[in-house]
């Protein structure tokens, strides 16, 4: 009886199928596995980044999720003000400037945006928690908001630090993978 | 809490209140008349009070719902990415945080 030739798992398929969460949550469960001690996962993670058909799209929509996210908190940073909006926008823009570099691949890209979109959030939930509340409870849902403004803000500055002092130290992946090559869009 | 209609007592009902004591919970009785009203127009008074307090939290949140999602799911492509290039680069994620091992 001739066994049919199959593919193994954790290899990205040729076919479309399945989706941009699916793959999504592959990538992170290979990265799981691999800090488990499983060796071929790391390969795996590489061919899933590179090959796999429902990431490439998504990765050329980061830097739209990224402009969206930013406009978006911009509004809100504005409370109506079309102008302070705008004000938002240039301290973002300059932000992440600051943030990314000359020559950004998409990770830093990425990393910078959350980092701004982080401080972004936190300013509006610092202006939010300085008004007058009307009630006690107002205050305090003001103040968890804010609360947990500073920590997504710190989480992501800690990420933005952690990385850029790898690569001060020149580490780079020994394959060559798009989104973490320079000026990809 | 509220009013508490006996088989044989009159339709309306009395009026109780539950009161939180360190011997535990207590039914405090008003009864049918002022003072029952008096208790009951307290309470939904300060139900009322509560719904616009969680109202008002909530419309807040809906300010930035959109905003959140989006930052929500940056935020998410973020650690996925800075994951992946930090094992791809052989460190791994020990005790919240990332080493790369000696040797």
């Amino acid at each position: 009886m001739g066994k049919k030739k199959q593919a193994p798992p954790d290899a990205p398929k040729k076919k479309r199928h399945g989706s941009v969460e699916s793959a999504r949550e592959m990538v992170k469960l290979l990265t799981v596995r691999a800090n488990e001690g499983h060796p071929e996962a790391v390969g795996s993670i590489e061919k899933w980044l590179e090959a796999f058909p429902e990431l490439k799209p998504e990765c050329r929509a980061l830097d739209e999720l990224a402009e969206k996210a930013v406009a978006a908190w911009a509004a809100s940073v504005g409370f109506g003000d079309k102008l302070a909006e705008q004000a938002a926008r240039d301290e973002a823009s300059k932000l992440k400037q600051e943030l990314t570099g000359d020559s950004p691949s998409l990770l830093d890209r990425v990393l910078a945006s959350a980092v701004v979109v982080a401080h972004m959030a936190h300013t509006r939930a610092a202006v939010m928690a300085a008004q007058k509340a009307d009630h006690p409870g107002i205050r305090e849902a003001r103040e968890r908001v804010l609360s947990a403004a500073q920590k997504r803000l710190a989480a992501a500055v800690k990420a933005h630090r952690l990385l850029a002092h790898k690569k001060e130290k020149r580490m780079r992946p020994k394959a060559k993978l798009k989104v973490f090559e320079p000026s990809v869009a | 809490m509220g009013w508490d209609r006996k088989l044989k007592g009159p339709a309306g009902g009395y009026f109780y209140l539950s009161v939180r004591t360190p011997a535990g919970v207590k039914k405090v009785y008003f009864g049918r008349r002022t003072a029952g009203h008096l208790a009951a127009a307290a309470v939904e008074q300060r139900r009322q009070a509560r719904l616009r307090v969680a109202s008002a939290i909530e419309s807040e949140k809906a300010a930035t719902a959109d905003a959140d999602r989006l930052a929500d799911e940056l935020a998410v492509w973020a650690d996925l990415l800075s994951a992946a290039w930090l094992t791809l680069t052989g460190h791994a994620y020990h005790r919240g945080e990332w080493r790369k091992p000696h040797g």
